[in-house]
Protein backbone atom coordinates (compact mmCIF):
# COMPACT_ATOMS: atom_id res chain seq x y z
CA UNK A 1 0.00 0.00 0.00
CA UNK A 2 1.04 3.40 -0.76
CA UNK A 3 2.60 5.54 2.22
CA UNK A 4 0.42 8.84 2.20
CA UNK A 5 1.84 12.01 3.79
CA UNK A 6 -0.33 13.47 6.32
CA UNK A 7 1.50 16.29 7.52
CA UNK A 8 1.06 20.11 8.93
CA UNK A 9 3.95 21.90 10.46
CA UNK A 10 5.76 25.42 10.78
CA UNK A 11 8.36 25.72 8.15
CA UNK A 12 11.49 27.69 8.32
CA UNK A 13 10.09 31.08 6.59
CA UNK A 14 7.35 30.87 9.36
CA UNK A 15 4.40 30.26 7.14
CA UNK A 16 2.28 26.65 7.78
CA UNK A 17 3.26 23.88 5.35
CA UNK A 18 0.08 22.13 4.58
CA UNK A 19 0.99 18.05 2.69
CA UNK A 20 -2.37 16.33 2.90
CA UNK A 21 -3.58 13.62 0.13
CA UNK A 22 -6.42 15.54 -1.91
CA UNK A 23 -9.03 13.86 -0.02
CA UNK A 24 -8.21 15.89 3.06
CA UNK A 25 -7.71 18.94 1.75
CA UNK A 26 -11.65 18.63 0.49
CA UNK A 27 -12.70 17.30 4.05
CA UNK A 28 -11.61 20.37 5.20
CA UNK A 29 -13.90 22.15 2.38
CA UNK A 30 -17.20 19.99 3.32
CA UNK A 31 -16.48 20.94 6.92
CA UNK A 32 -16.32 24.72 6.35
CA UNK A 33 -19.37 23.81 3.90
CA UNK A 34 -21.31 21.93 6.84
CA UNK A 35 -20.56 24.75 9.15
CA UNK A 36 -21.80 27.37 6.71
CA UNK A 37 -25.07 25.16 6.18
CA UNK A 38 -25.86 24.91 9.94
CA UNK A 39 -25.32 28.29 10.49
CA UNK A 40 -27.41 29.63 6.98
CA UNK A 41 -30.65 27.13 8.49
CA UNK A 42 -32.04 28.39 11.36
CA UNK A 43 -34.62 25.78 11.83
CA UNK A 44 -32.00 22.91 11.50
CA UNK A 45 -30.20 20.53 15.07
CA UNK A 46 -26.83 21.91 13.66
CA UNK A 47 -28.02 25.81 13.90
CA UNK A 48 -29.22 25.08 17.78
CA UNK A 49 -25.97 23.54 18.34
CA UNK A 50 -23.92 26.48 16.63
CA UNK A 51 -26.07 29.36 18.26
CA UNK A 52 -27.17 27.40 21.35
CA UNK A 53 -28.59 29.48 24.06
CA UNK A 54 -25.60 31.35 25.86
CA UNK A 55 -27.22 32.35 28.92
CA UNK A 56 -30.02 30.22 30.33
CA UNK A 57 -30.80 32.94 33.32
CA UNK A 58 -31.48 35.79 30.30
CA UNK A 59 -34.54 36.74 28.00
CA UNK A 60 -32.01 36.86 25.45
CA UNK A 61 -28.03 36.88 24.95
CA UNK A 62 -26.28 39.73 24.16
CA UNK A 63 -26.86 40.71 20.59
CA UNK A 64 -23.07 41.92 20.22
CA UNK A 65 -22.58 38.29 21.32
CA UNK A 66 -24.83 37.03 18.85
CA UNK A 67 -23.60 39.01 15.90
CA UNK A 68 -19.61 38.33 17.11
CA UNK A 69 -21.03 34.31 16.45
CA UNK A 70 -22.36 34.74 13.51
CA UNK A 71 -19.02 37.45 11.85
CA UNK A 72 -16.91 34.52 13.12
CA UNK A 73 -18.70 31.69 11.28
CA UNK A 74 -18.93 33.49 8.52
CA UNK A 75 -15.18 34.32 8.72
CA UNK A 76 -13.54 31.08 9.30
CA UNK A 77 -16.18 29.45 6.54
CA UNK A 78 -14.88 31.99 4.11
CA UNK A 79 -11.64 31.74 4.84
CA UNK A 80 -11.50 27.93 4.76
CA UNK A 81 -13.24 28.20 1.37
CA UNK A 82 -10.68 30.30 0.12
CA UNK A 83 -7.67 28.57 1.01
CA UNK A 84 -8.86 25.02 1.40
CA UNK A 85 -6.31 23.90 -1.57
CA UNK A 86 -3.43 25.77 -0.22
CA UNK A 87 -0.18 23.76 0.73
CA UNK A 88 1.38 26.97 2.98
CA UNK A 89 -1.08 28.95 5.60
CA UNK A 90 -0.75 32.01 7.15
CA UNK A 91 -1.26 31.52 10.88
CA UNK A 92 -4.77 33.21 10.67
CA UNK A 93 -5.61 30.93 7.70
CA UNK A 94 -4.57 27.88 10.03
CA UNK A 95 -6.49 29.02 12.77
CA UNK A 96 -9.65 29.46 9.99
CA UNK A 97 -9.47 25.65 9.23
CA UNK A 98 -8.94 25.02 12.91
CA UNK A 99 -11.95 27.04 13.97
CA UNK A 100 -13.82 25.07 11.19
CA UNK A 101 -12.74 21.53 11.86
CA UNK A 102 -13.54 22.23 15.55
CA UNK A 103 -17.48 23.26 15.03
CA UNK A 104 -17.70 21.03 12.58
CA UNK A 105 -16.55 18.22 14.87
CA UNK A 106 -18.85 19.48 17.34
CA UNK A 107 -22.03 19.67 15.01
CA UNK A 108 -20.96 16.02 13.87
CA UNK A 109 -21.05 15.29 17.57
CA UNK A 110 -24.40 16.48 17.62
CA UNK A 111 -25.76 14.27 15.33
CA UNK A 112 -24.38 11.47 16.40
CA UNK A 113 -25.73 12.63 20.38
CA UNK A 114 -22.10 11.94 21.56
CA UNK A 115 -22.40 13.17 25.18
CA UNK A 116 -19.57 11.07 27.58
CA UNK A 117 -17.38 9.14 26.16
CA UNK A 118 -19.25 6.11 26.54
CA UNK A 119 -21.37 7.24 24.21
CA UNK A 120 -18.31 6.57 21.79
CA UNK A 121 -18.53 2.81 22.72
CA UNK A 122 -22.01 2.48 20.52
CA UNK A 123 -20.43 3.65 17.08
CA UNK A 124 -19.00 1.69 14.34
CA UNK A 125 -15.77 1.70 12.98
CA UNK A 126 -16.53 3.92 9.59
CA UNK A 127 -18.24 6.73 12.49
CA UNK A 128 -14.87 6.56 14.63
CA UNK A 129 -12.31 6.45 11.82
CA UNK A 130 -14.12 9.53 10.29
CA UNK A 131 -14.35 11.54 13.65
CA UNK A 132 -10.30 10.78 14.47
CA UNK A 133 -9.75 12.12 10.87
CA UNK A 134 -11.42 15.80 12.38
CA UNK A 135 -8.60 14.85 15.25
CA UNK A 136 -5.83 14.12 14.07
CA UNK A 137 -5.97 17.47 11.53
CA UNK A 138 -6.81 19.18 14.36
CA UNK A 139 -4.00 17.92 16.78
CA UNK A 140 -1.78 18.86 13.40
CA UNK A 141 -2.95 22.12 13.14
CA UNK A 142 -2.35 23.10 17.07
CA UNK A 143 1.10 21.52 16.90
CA UNK A 144 1.73 24.07 14.05
CA UNK A 145 0.64 26.97 15.04
CA UNK A 146 2.24 26.41 18.82
CA UNK A 147 5.57 25.93 17.10
CA UNK A 148 7.66 29.35 17.35
CA UNK A 149 8.51 31.36 15.01
CA UNK A 150 11.82 30.69 13.54
CA UNK A 151 14.18 33.37 14.83
CA UNK B 1 -22.86 15.52 35.42
CA UNK B 2 -22.81 17.68 38.46
CA UNK B 3 -21.86 21.15 38.95
CA UNK B 4 -18.01 21.63 40.08
CA UNK B 5 -16.66 23.24 43.29
CA UNK B 6 -13.49 23.40 42.37
CA UNK B 7 -13.49 27.42 42.51
CA UNK B 8 -11.29 27.67 40.05
CA UNK B 9 -13.35 30.61 38.22
CA UNK B 10 -13.29 32.40 41.24
CA UNK B 11 -9.84 32.60 41.96
CA UNK B 12 -9.69 34.05 38.47
CA UNK B 13 -13.06 36.81 39.81
CA UNK B 14 -10.62 37.72 43.16
CA UNK B 15 -7.50 37.76 41.33
CA UNK B 16 -8.37 40.40 38.33
CA UNK B 17 -11.44 42.22 40.13
CA UNK B 18 -13.91 41.59 36.91
CA UNK B 19 -17.29 42.55 39.27
CA UNK B 20 -18.78 45.35 40.57
CA UNK B 21 -20.96 45.85 43.50
CA UNK B 22 -23.87 46.52 41.01
CA UNK B 23 -23.78 43.70 38.82
CA UNK B 24 -23.64 39.97 39.91
CA UNK B 25 -20.96 37.65 39.18
CA UNK B 26 -21.53 35.41 36.11
CA UNK B 27 -19.64 32.04 35.94
CA UNK B 28 -18.83 30.48 32.31
CA UNK B 29 -18.73 26.55 32.36
CA UNK B 30 -16.95 24.64 29.78
CA UNK B 31 -18.78 21.35 29.35
CA UNK B 32 -16.98 18.02 28.82
CA UNK B 33 -17.71 16.67 24.83
CA UNK B 34 -16.00 13.73 23.88
CA UNK B 35 -14.75 14.11 20.79
CA UNK B 36 -12.62 17.46 21.39
CA UNK B 37 -8.81 16.45 21.61
CA UNK B 38 -7.56 17.27 24.74
CA UNK B 39 -4.92 19.72 23.02
CA UNK B 40 -7.66 21.79 20.96
CA UNK B 41 -9.36 22.64 24.61
CA UNK B 42 -5.72 23.21 26.81
CA UNK B 43 -4.97 25.64 23.64
CA UNK B 44 -8.62 27.63 23.21
CA UNK B 45 -8.42 28.10 27.30
CA UNK B 46 -4.45 29.43 26.57
CA UNK B 47 -5.86 31.66 23.65
CA UNK B 48 -9.05 32.97 24.96
CA UNK B 49 -8.34 33.56 28.76
CA UNK B 50 -5.09 33.66 28.15
CA UNK B 51 -3.98 30.94 31.19
CA UNK B 52 -1.09 29.45 31.55
CA UNK B 53 -0.27 25.98 30.17
CA UNK B 54 -0.91 24.63 33.98
CA UNK B 55 -4.03 26.15 34.42
CA UNK B 56 -5.94 25.51 31.20
CA UNK B 57 -4.55 21.95 31.24
CA UNK B 58 -6.23 20.96 34.74
CA UNK B 59 -9.52 23.04 33.84
CA UNK B 60 -9.41 20.79 30.85
CA UNK B 61 -9.08 17.63 32.80
CA UNK B 62 -11.37 19.13 35.35
CA UNK B 63 -14.15 19.29 32.95
CA UNK B 64 -13.34 15.94 31.29
CA UNK B 65 -13.64 13.88 35.11
CA UNK B 66 -16.65 15.87 36.49
CA UNK B 67 -18.58 16.88 33.29
CA UNK B 68 -18.09 20.70 33.73
CA UNK B 69 -16.08 23.09 35.02
CA UNK B 70 -16.18 26.99 35.90
CA UNK B 71 -13.56 28.14 33.38
CA UNK B 72 -14.21 32.06 34.70
CA UNK B 73 -16.10 34.48 36.73
CA UNK B 74 -17.13 38.07 36.09
CA UNK B 75 -19.18 40.25 34.34
CA UNK B 76 -21.79 39.26 32.08
CA UNK B 77 -20.96 40.39 28.71
CA UNK B 78 -17.64 39.65 29.19
CA UNK B 79 -18.52 35.68 30.13
CA UNK B 80 -21.08 35.81 27.22
CA UNK B 81 -18.50 37.02 24.75
CA UNK B 82 -15.98 34.19 26.29
CA UNK B 83 -18.99 31.58 25.70
CA UNK B 84 -18.86 32.58 22.10
CA UNK B 85 -15.20 32.49 21.75
CA UNK B 86 -15.55 28.85 23.19
CA UNK B 87 -18.42 28.35 20.95
CA UNK B 88 -15.69 28.91 17.85
CA UNK B 89 -12.92 26.03 19.35
CA UNK B 90 -16.32 23.54 18.57
CA UNK B 91 -16.47 23.55 22.96
CA UNK B 92 -19.72 23.76 24.50
CA UNK B 93 -20.26 26.13 27.47
CA UNK B 94 -22.68 28.34 28.89
CA UNK B 95 -23.01 31.26 31.39
CA UNK B 96 -24.53 31.21 34.47
CA UNK B 97 -24.94 33.73 37.46
CA UNK B 98 -22.51 32.80 40.10
CA UNK B 99 -23.81 31.78 43.42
Amino acid sequence: MEEVAVRIARAGDGVIEVDLPDVLHRFVLLAAEAVRASAGDPGSAGHRRLFGRIDEGADRDDPLATLARQVAIEGAGTAVERTWRSTRLTDDEAEAWLRVLSMALSLRAGELELAVEEDLDALDPRQRAYLEVFQVLQALLVEALDAPPPS
Amino acid sequence: MRPVGTGLGTSTEERTGETTDLAPPYNVFLWNDPVTPMVVVTRALKRIFCYDHDRAELLMITAHLEGKVVVWTGERERAQRYCVELGLSGLQSTVGRAS
